[in-house]
């Protein structure tokens, strides 16, 4: 009656114990006969077999991944033909996109993906599926490959936005991407293999991001290194002549940062930008204008250490100090911050009255 | 005939979701369950029909003794005879499922959790709602419906609230999807009408406030008691992000039949006896003080008597409601409509053009919104499916369907003359691809009783009410959770008094369930979804 779904449960678990047991045995014993292998320097594809059974129940074991590679290159590569490499690779990729849906954060996968990508061979005889009339360059199997990896590392960003991993990765592949193809030059099936990223369009990629949820210091992050790329920051004529299309000055101009920091100010991505931001462009009609617009988000949320600290990086020196009790008050676990700080700004203030008295 | 195969623990009378809920709980928690209804289809007045069963349930209802129903009228406005079903629209009428009970179930709602434990969210396919909007005629841009933020993403991106109007709106958010009970404000003021409060403490705008006591809370209007109005807006706001970003979901058909089924489906696997569309001839106490009640029930139709040792009926039930307790208040208005094109929503997103159709939405028209048309002094929620929801196919159709509540203030109480402007104004709405507007097919009018409280008195011992009329304030988003804490409620009672009294020491026999449904199993949550990369 009532009971019966309580005892059911209890001998359920007896038996999942038992399985449990079970399955460690059998993986202590595989993981023995596998490191001896190694030992022995067993380069079969018996050892390569044994291996995938390996890193198929633990993935973070790294010495099984190196021992793979070795496999790899004493044993299988040098018996094969371009083409079986190219295969054998494939493979690897599929088996370690599998391991990563369950441990997409494990840094030893990454590896042996990367691994996997620079080993892929450039075909250079002519095989009848790369004919195409025009010359081919021999690295449409790359392409192929690099293509693949930014769907799946950006499929795992949708799926995490904020793993740091992830956006570390996806800059690994967009700087590591052949050659888009010769203009004029179609491949004979599939999706277009020019693949690399415009500036306009990385940015309207993080915006996307951002948009998704703004507290993604990653996403944050990348459009810093996207402007940072563009050589905008150097590029003095730009700032001295005031161009305010720049995409520099935009994110200044439009307020989307300041929608972040109002929504929410204890969100620290979009402050750490904010500052970077003005730190690449200290123009004073702009820090004058950006002081206003935090001072009013104080004026809504008085106890907001982001926006005192902010302050207190561009304000005027009684103002600063005041600010620094104020956060004195109420973040004492820095206190001794925020007095290094005052310390700091005492000391820069006295330098230049020395240096004003000595050249009078 | 074995004498124990006709022994029932309890006996529930109708098949509304409240009851099919708590049906279903007692069937999974062990005990012997018998469930009749009267009618020959599962869901009572929650209950999905095909159009023909909806025109004989409207031609019937409302003369039915103590009937909920009133001012009941329908109409065929695309026909020659606007009082005469069309003869395709009837062969098509096993395309539609229509809702008595349309209901929006808040993802984290004690609905969704009775569903999930049970298992019977298996059953059933459910959509997250895709648009959300609040009829404003002063709206900015080309269509008089506002979207309202729901999530700080979405007041992120908003384009039109200016950027202190935006940490204020965030800091009313985060202050009321927190302990809200334990604040000051609360405990003193829990009373204060929510407007008042929202203008005063927070200073939110007029436009803010409309779209926070309307679309985000649901109030029908804006004198709301505070406290209530914050229970239920804590619960939305924490809704969204579940399983999208929308509060709510929307079942298969709309609304609540295809899960009270369902109930019933779980409650049968697991040794509940049904018997549809069977009138009761008698049920007979046939016990004495001391002894456990007996009641015998004989039905229309079939010799064998039934035996239960309880009995769950609708507090509103017709025939065996117990004096005293029925406790209706109301009416509530309501209007069930069919149209042969899509009602145009604004899509959300810039980015996804004009193939991303939202095709389930609710538009809420708060109080004064039709200016001199809208009589009404409470606001109007709509909802509107279309063919996602698998009301029918494979036409182009929307159902729409309107529910207000009464005020105090309403002099007529007509629900055709009431509804029709609000119909009329979504009919109405602009549309970047529709050239023309969608016409009328169906439209049925009616006004509802809806429950004002619990009676927790059972004078009859053995005997347990059941309060399964749709909930007052909110009805569209609350119907679906006040049902599941009425049948959690009732469950509880009911197997308190059918387990033998505490005392009893030893065997697990005697310790009754323990939770509202059996614990999973946990290599049922093991289960791996395939995805295609």
């Amino acid at each position: 009656m009532a009971y019966v779904g309580q005892r059911a449960n209890a001998r359920n678990y007896r038996e999942r114990k038992e399985k449990e047991l079970a399955k460690i045995k059998s993986y202590n014993a595989l993981s023995d006969r596998v490191l001896a292998k190694k030992h022995f320097g067993d380069y079969s594809i018996e050892a390569l077999d044994l291996t995938t059974d390996l890193l198929a129940i633990n993935p973070e074991f790294y010495t099984i991944w190196n021992y793979r590679r070795h496999i790899f290159l004493n044993g299988v590569f040098p018996k094969s033909n371009p083409a079986e490499i190219h295969a054998r690779l494939k493979d690897d990729l599929e088996f370690t996109l599998r391991a990563l849906k369950q441990h997409p954060k494990v840094y030893w996968i990454w590896n042996h993906r990367r691994w996997c990508l620079e080993h892929i061979p450039v075909a250079h005889d002519a095989r009848p599926e790369a004919q195409g009339g025009a010359e081919r360059d021999g690295l449409d199997w790359q392409r192929q490959s690099w293509a693949r990896e930014l769907f799946v590392v950006e499929k795992m960003m949708d799926a995490d936005p904020r793993n740091f991993h992830a956006w570390n990765y996806r800059r690994y592949v967009l700087a590591s991407l052949p050659p888009d193809p010769p203009s004029g030059d179609s491949p004979s099936s599939g999706p277009s293999l020019a693949l690399h990223r415009t500036p306009a369009s990385e940015l309207a990629f993080t915006t996307k991001k951002i948009e998704a949820n703004f507290s993604n210091f990653s996403a944050w992050h990348q459009r810093s290194k996207v402007y940072a790329a563009t050589g905008q920051m150097a590029d003095a004529s730009i700032r001295d002549a005031g161009q305010l299309n720049s995409p520099l000055f935009l994110d200044l101009n439009s307020s989307f940062v300041n929608q972040a920091m109002y929504t929410d100010p204890n969100d620290q991505s979009a402050w750490i930008y904010h500052r970077w931001l003005i730190s690449q462009n200290p123009d004073p009609a702009v820090i004058h204008r950006e002081i206003q617009i935090i001072q009013d988000l104080l004026a809504e949320e008085p106890d907001s250490k982001w926006c005192l600290e902010s302050l207190e990086d561009g304000s005027v020196k009684t103002e600063v100090t005041k600010i620094l009790q104020r956060l004195i008050d109420i973040d004492p676990k820095r206190k001794e911050r925020y007095h290094d700080l005052g310390l700091e700004l005492a000391t820069a203030t006295t330098a230049t009255t020395t240096n004003q008295h000595l050249s009078t | 005939m074995n004498p124990a195969e006709s022994d029932y623990d309890v006996v529930l009378l109708g098949t509304s979701i409240a009851s099919s809920i708590t049906a279903a709980a007692l069937s999974n928690a062990g005990y012997k369950v018998l469930h009749l209804d009267l009618n020959g289809y599962y869901g009572s007045h929650s209950a999905s029909l095909t159009l023909k069963d909806l025109l004989d349930w409207a031609n019937h209802a409302p003369s039915i003794y103590k009937s909920p129903y009133a001012s009941l009228t329908y109409h065929f406005p695309s026909s020659s005879d606007p009082s005469v079903a069309p003869i395709d629209l009837l062969s098509a009428s096993r395309n539609y499922s229509l809702s008595l009970s349309p209901a929006l179930i808040p993802s984290t709602g004690e609905l969704v959790g009775a569903l999930v434990q049970s298992g019977v969210s298996r059953y059933s396919g459910f959509r997250l709602l895709q648009g959300l909007g609040l009829y404003a005629p002063d709206n900015s841009s080309d269509t008089p419906i506002r979207l309202v933020p729901a999530t700080k993403e979405d007041v992120f991106k908003d384009k039109d609230m200016s950027l202190v109007a935006k940490r204020k709106l965030m800091k009313f958010l985060q202050f009321a999807t927190g302990k809200f009970e334990e604040s000051e404000d609360v405990q003193n003021q829990g009373q204060t009408a929510i407007r008042a409060y929202l203008q005063e403490v927070y200073s939110l705008s007029p436009t803010a406030s409309q779209a926070i006591i309307y679309a985000t809370a649901h109030s029908a209007s804006d004198e709301e008691p505070l406290e209530k109005a914050l229970h239920r807006l804590r619960k939305y706001t924490r809704s969204a992000g579940r399983y999208g970003n929308s509060p709510f979901l929307i079942g298969h058909y709309g609304g609540l039949g295809e899960l009270a089924q369902g109930f019933c489906r779980s409650c049968a696997v697991h040794g509940g006896t049904y018997i549809l569309g069977r009138p009761i001839k008698s049920i007979v106490s046939t016990s004495t003080e001391e002894a456990r009640p007996k009641f015998e029930i004989e039905i229309e139709g079939i010799s064998q008597v039934f035996n239960a040792t309880s009995v769950i009926l609708s507090q509103h039930h017709p025939r065996f409601s117990i004096q005293g307790t029925s406790n209706m208040d109301g009416p509530s208005f309501r209007c069930i409509a069919i149209v042969d094109g899509p009602i145009s929503f604004p899509a959300s997103d810039e980015s996804s053009g004009p193939d991303n159709v939202i095709d389930t939405s609710v538009i809420i028209f708060p109080p004064r919104s039709l200016g001199e048309l809208g009589k009404l002094k409470n606001s109007v929620t709509a909802m509107v499916t279309g063919e996602g929801t698998s009301s029918f196919w494979p036409m182009s159709a929307d159902v729409i369907y309107l529910g207000s509540l009464l005020d105090d203030g309403d002099e007529d109480h007509d629900a055709e003359r009431l509804l029709r402007p609000y119909l009329d104004a979504l009919l109405n709405l602009p549309s970047p691809t529709q050239p023309s507007s969608p016409k009328l097919i169906f439209e049925l009018f009616y006004d509802e009783k809806i429950a004002a409280s619990s009676s927790s008195t059972n004078p009859l011992r053995g005997v347990f009410m059941i309060n399964d009329a749709p909930p007052a304030v909110a009805t569209f988003s609350e119907v679906g959770d006040a049902s599941a804490i009425e049948a959690q409620r009732v469950f509880w009672e009911v197997s308190k008094f059918l387990s033998p009294p505490a005392g009893e020491e030893g065997e697990e026999v005697n310790a009754g369930p323990s939770s509202f449904w059996p614990p999973l199993d946990p290599e049922e949550l093991d289960r791996e979804v395939g995805e295609n990369w």
